[in-house]
């Protein structure tokens, strides 16, 4: 029974490729709207080029804000900011989550009790409470402070997965055979260890994203991230709370922005999930 | 009538057939061998005999179990055979029982099973009394002990043996083996061996005995079917296909088997 | 000429004994077997002679030295003589390598000069593979393909002994019979210590057979000799259960 090949049904494997195809625009409207706004925008972000909380028109695109200037300009700077503070984000917290991860599954019992323990506690603190914690701690809000709140956050989720599949592969006899060989153990961590989890990794990366982008958003709101005149969409939202009865198209056009952009980075990890593994069944 | 009668069974999967054209029969009290190696299909048409086959499977052709047709039938319709007509004995004894439960339990579940089916009363000392027949009659030690044990604290040898008390509870007209000895050491299989053996014979029962392994296979069996990419290749009694086997794969399994058994010498009294 | 000679090896996994005063000699060019059932000790004796556990008394011997594990040198020149293939052939190569680097990882990892892909080329031929194997991944290949990349890999460096654990168990009877062959020519030139639950293998590929029980060494000698009068219960009991064929 063991060799039995149960091949996916076609229907839904184009399904998960229509998953990756549309995470990707998604995700990709974003990416160009962020590189875009380092060479141009429609107006100056804090040019009052328009009316006070006029509705979307031809000339302002998704409308003006309390004191008439561009909000698609704004939206457009807030796709930098987002993709900014999700990539440095998880560039930190895989960092450090997988250095602390790869030591822990080396780790002798007790030690690797300790951390697990360690990971699970920090995992247990809400992503937003404790990158609230650090934002405090260092007694700043910016743009750097949020990122490395929210990266040293989200490192124990990856420091408690990585720690998880390190060990999983550190069972396989193909470490053995790299012992016996006469591989170093930092070799084996970064030949053979590193490779295979990375699939894994990778699709919760993208998972993490999206969670930093929200986390970021929500500290915004509360404005404990980076200051005016940065327009990230958290912001933004607080601004339009006052004036979301009367223009709600101010809350609307970021609150649009920062959900796809978080849905295609999930549709994203979803599709890339299936691409994980590029060893196809094939036999010779 | 016959027990079990497989005819032109074609087993396939998304496009790829992966048992053609298989035909079978085995008559009450008859024990037969089905060798192959991996991919040969001889597990999946075990399970396809009992309508055990996993979802995106499907199956065509005839399979009569005790008379009944098993392909297209309902759960409802199978489920009574399964257990009266044919019992199964699996590879792997540790992931075979419940890990969660009790020896005494595990056994109990068939025997209770089986009463209410033959309108017996499920009496809990009548049930446990026939548990620890059962029990003996695999010849397991310290009866006591190993009811009130998890799987994971008697040995693999002892966990096959309840695993085969089991099969027997259900009073089987037809027992399959899976590699039923494959996972076990060398000593401890010749030990189940002789006990399906005993068992089969003293039951009355019919025996399916599926295997990639020759000289295990001819111990129990009296005829032998070879299968090779889901296809019969060669069929009849076990002493002529290994005596004078006639189509190529099955020389050259015969080949393989006799040069290791050749290795070992003459045999030691 | 003795390769390695283990005296007086004891050995526990924490407080539970697994070895028991095990001593023997792996002589060159004589193919060794080392059989026993599950809890034998089998396993771990392939550990200690792998150098991936220390013996708890007693020493192993490379060339007159005692292995020493924290010895960065020495075990460098106890694995360019000392190498091994292992059970599962669907574990032991790692999936994310193509066969080229999974051949060449004992010839980074020992320093060992020359052309490595000649090296290669020419191990995968001794193991009857194609040349062309090595730009594919181990999931293009079959199980017993698979056993072969993980022979190259042992052979490439030209060690003087290969330690095989249960190097065709996992196998087909029909791939089985087509490895042992390869090993007994590969023997031509290295040495083999097969460890292995069946009798069959080990009588077709060793010239001499070590007997374990429980962790202790119930009989050795030359496999003709112990298979046709079989002196200790255990191994005659052993040799009464094998199946054979019908006559």
């Amino acid at each position: 029974m063991t060799d039995v090949l149960v091949t996916t049904p076609p229907a839904r494997r184009t399904s998960r490729s229509l998953t990756l195809s549309v995470g990707l625009v998604l995700v990709g409207l974003h990416v160009f709207a962020a590189i875009l706004t380092l060479i141009w925008t429609p107006y100056e972000p804090t040019a009052m080029t328009g009316g006070r909380l006029e509705a979307p028109s031809l000339a302002h695109w998704a409308g003006t804000d309390r004191l008439g200037r561009d909000l698609f300009t704004q939206i457009m700077i807030g796709s930098r900011i987002a993709l900014f503070v999700g990539a440095g984000a998880v560039a930190i917290a895989s960092l450090i989550g997988v250095t602390l991860g790869v030591l822990a599954a080396f780790a002798t019992r007790t030690l690797d009790d300790a951390l697990a323990a360690t990971f699970d506690i920090l995992i247990a603190f809400p992503t937003l409470l404790l990158a609230m914690l650090v934002v405090a701690a260092t007694d700043s809000a910016s743009l750097f402070s949020a990122i490395l709140a929210l990266g040293i956050a989200i490192s124990a989720i990856v420091a408690r997965l990585t720690r998880i599949l390190a060990k999983r592969v550190l069972a396989m006899d193909y470490i053995t055979a790299a012992r016996t060989a006469g591989s170093s153990w930092p070799s084996i961590v970064f030949r053979h260890v590193l490779p295979n989890i990375w699939p894994t990794l990778s699709v919760n990366f993208a998972l993490q994203f999206g969670i930093a982008i929200i986390a970021e958003a929500s500290l915004s709101y509360l404005g404990l991230g980076a200051p005016p005149p940065n327009s990230s969409w958290g912001r933004l939202l607080q601004e339009a709370q006052g004036t979301v009865y009367t223009a709600p198209f101010g809350a609307v056009a970021p609150g649009l922005a920062l959900v796809s952009l978080v849905i295609g980075m999930n549709l994203l990890a979803d599709g890339l999930r299936d691409i994980g593994d590029p060893t196809r069944r094939g036999r010779r | 009538m016959s027990l079990l009668r497989i005819d032109k069974l074609t087993i396939r999967a998304g496009g790829q057939a992966l048992v053609k054209d298989m035909s079978l029969t085995i008559e009450p009290g008859a024990r037969v061998g089905l060798i192959g190696e991996s991919g040969s299909g001889k597990s999946l048409t075990a399970f396809a005999a009992v309508g055990l086959l996993p979802q995106g499977l499907e199956a065509e052709g005839s399979i009569l179990l005790d008379g009944v047709q098993v392909i297209g039938a309902t759960e409802e319709q199978l489920r009574p055979l399964r257990g009266s007509a044919a019992a199964f004995v699996f590879q792997e004894p540790l992931t075979a029982l419940d890990p969660l439960m009790k020896i005494g339990r595990q056994v109990a579940e068939p025997i209770a099973r089986r009463r209410r089916r033959e309108g017996k009363s499920a009496n809990r000392s009548e049930i446990a009394a026939e548990v620890r027949h059962y029990l003996e009659r695999v010849a397991l030690p310290d009866i006591d002990r190993i009811m009130n044990s998890y799987p994971f604290q008697i040995s693999g040898g002892q966990r096959q043996r309840v695993a085969i008390a089991m099969a027997l509870a259900c009073r089987p007209k037809l027992l399959i083996a899976d590699e039923p000895t494959t996972a076990l050491d060398v000593t401890t299989q010749a030990e189940i061996l002789e006990l399906l053996s005993t068992l089969v014979r003293e039951e009355g029962m019919a025996l399916l005995f599926i295997s990639h392994d020759l000289p295990v296979v001819a111990k129990v069996v009296e005829d032998v079917t070879v299968l090779r990419r889901g296809e019969i290749v060669e069929q009849g009694p076990v002493r002529t296909v290994f005596g004078s086997p006639q189509h190529e794969y099955t020389k050259m399994l015969v080949n393989a088997a006799a040069a290791f058994d050749r290795a070992l010498g003459e045999p030691v009294q | 000429m003795t390769l390695i000679s283990v005296e007086a090896v004891a050995f526990s996994y924490g407080r539970k004994p697994v070895l028991h005063d095990v001593s023997f000699t792996v002589k060159k060019g004589v193919n060794l077997g080392l059989v026993g059932e599950s809890g034998s000790g089998k396993s771990t004796i392939l550990k200690l002679l792998l150098g991936l556990e220390r013996p708890g008394s007693g020493a192993i011997r490379f060339e007159g030295e005692t292995l020493n594990l924290s010895d960065r040198e020495f075990m460098r020149r106890y694995r360019r003589s000392v190498q091994a293939v292992f059970q599962d052939p669907y574990s032991s190569l790692d999936p994310r390598q193509t066969v080229e680097a999974i051949i060449a990882e004992p010839l980074r990892a020992l320093k060992i000069p020359g052309d490595h892909h000649a090296a290669i080329v020419q191990a995968l031929a001794d193991v009857g593979l194609p040349a062309d194997a090595v730009s594919r991944y181990p999931h293009e290949f079959s199980g017993g393909q698979r056993q072969r990349i993980a022979l190259a890999r042992a052979i490439v460096a030209r060690p003087q002994l290969v330690l095989a654990d249960e190097a065709v168990s996992a196998l087909d009877l029909s791939t089985r019979i087509r490895i042992v062959d390869l090993l007994k020519e590969l023997s031509q030139a290295i040495t083999i210590l097969l460890v292995s639950h069946d009798l069959g293998v080990v009588a077709a590929l060793c010239e001499e057979i070590i007997i374990l029980e429980k962790g202790r060494i119930v009989e050795a000698g030359r496999t003709a000799e112990i298979l046709a009068n079989p002196q200790h219960p255990y191994t005659r009991k052993l040799l009464a259960s094998v199946p054979r064929m019908p006559a």
